[in-house]
């Protein structure tokens, strides 16, 4: 059985689809509110209560519920550990992209 | 997935970047109408119709302003988002006061140009092109204003005033532009098709 390369390991949590683009649009923002990660994800709003929730749990974004004008609003911003891990996980998806790219050795 | 299509969902929208948020340039295009037509009126329209229109537009604003968080949702945007919005408007205003001073300074104020409408044209463009980049109606826009401005055309009316009408038709039409671009976008994270994947895992 081939051994696991650890360094190559990725970050399951945040591996998960949806869960990679709600992280990846907070990373390019301070915070975003719920309606906007809904229009920037596309996800239903059970959906993306789950993702935020499963997030929130693991200390990956803080969720803060408030009212603006008299409205109840969510709003979500990424956590110091959420950056780095956001970070870190788009800097393995880019090395394992050009090792893929790298020709095989004989 | 796209990382630089997900990046963009948040660096291109953000509130204070108003230069995605088109539909603001109705009330302002609208303002800068009023500002033309209270000049050009003689004698002077009555205070009173220039601060109606005024509230008009501010309520314009405010409804607009609500559309957009309703639709879009609420954004606080990056430092470096704040800070580079905030340097090229400063650039876009620092080339309109320089554009003017040297034009009036060159050309003297009574010429069948425009240096204001020329000016604000170049500063619009510098802001745009140091905010995100000239898109192709940003150009023709505001670059048709700019050679309209330079041109010998404006002999005969109050030049300034008659400048405000031709700003306030850009900003508005510039505006619309730019809020289409945005619902553009938008639109397309929908095909990201993230609904299928699984919240339990």
């Amino acid at each position: 059985m081939p051994e696991r390369n650890e360094e190559l390991a990725l970050d399951r949590l945040i591996h998960e689809p949806a869960r990679l683009a709600i992280m990846t649009v907070l990373s390019s923002v301070q915070a975003a509110d719920f309606v906007f990660l809904q229009r920037t994800t596309g996800l239903t709003k059970g959906n993306l209560s789950s993702h935020l929730a499963k997030l929130e749990e693991a200390g990956l974004v803080t969720i803060e519920k408030r009212f603006v004008l008299k409205k109840p609003n969510t709003k979500v911003e990424l956590t110091p550990e959420g950056k780095e891990r956001i970070t870190k996980h788009w800097d393995q998806l880019e090395r394992l992209k050009s090792l893929s790219q790298t020709p095989a050795e004989k | 997935m796209d990382r630089r299509q997900l990046e963009s969902a948040g660096a291109n929208y953000p509130h204070m970047h108003m230069h995605m948020l088109g539909l603001y340039g109705v009330p302002a295009g609208l303002l800068w109408f009023l500002i033309g037509l209270f000049n050009l009126a003689k004698p002077s329209a009555e205070f009173w119709i220039l601060g109606g229109g005024a509230l008009l537009c501010l309520a314009a604003w405010a409804g607009i302003s609500l559309y957009y968080q309703r639709n879009f949702g609420r954004v606080t945007p990056a430092r470096s988002g704040q800070v580079r919005y905030s340097r090229a408007a400063g650039a876009g205003c620092a080339v309109f006061v320089a554009a003017n001073v040297l034009g009036i300074a060159v050309l003297g104020r009574h010429q069948p140009v425009s240096v204001m409408a020329a000016g604000w044209a170049l500063g619009m463009l510098v802001f745009y092109a140091a905010i995100a980049g000239l898109r192709a109606h940003h150009i023709v826009i505001w670059g048709s204003l700019l050679v309209a401005g330079l041109l010998p055309i404006w002999g005969g009316v109050d030049v300034d005033a008659v400048a405000c009408l031709a700003i306030g038709a850009a900003t508005i039409a510039s505006g619309l532009f730019d809020h289409r671009i945005l619902v553009r976008i938008f639109r397309s994270y929908k095909d990201l098709n993230l609904e299928d994947s699984n919240a339990g895992t």
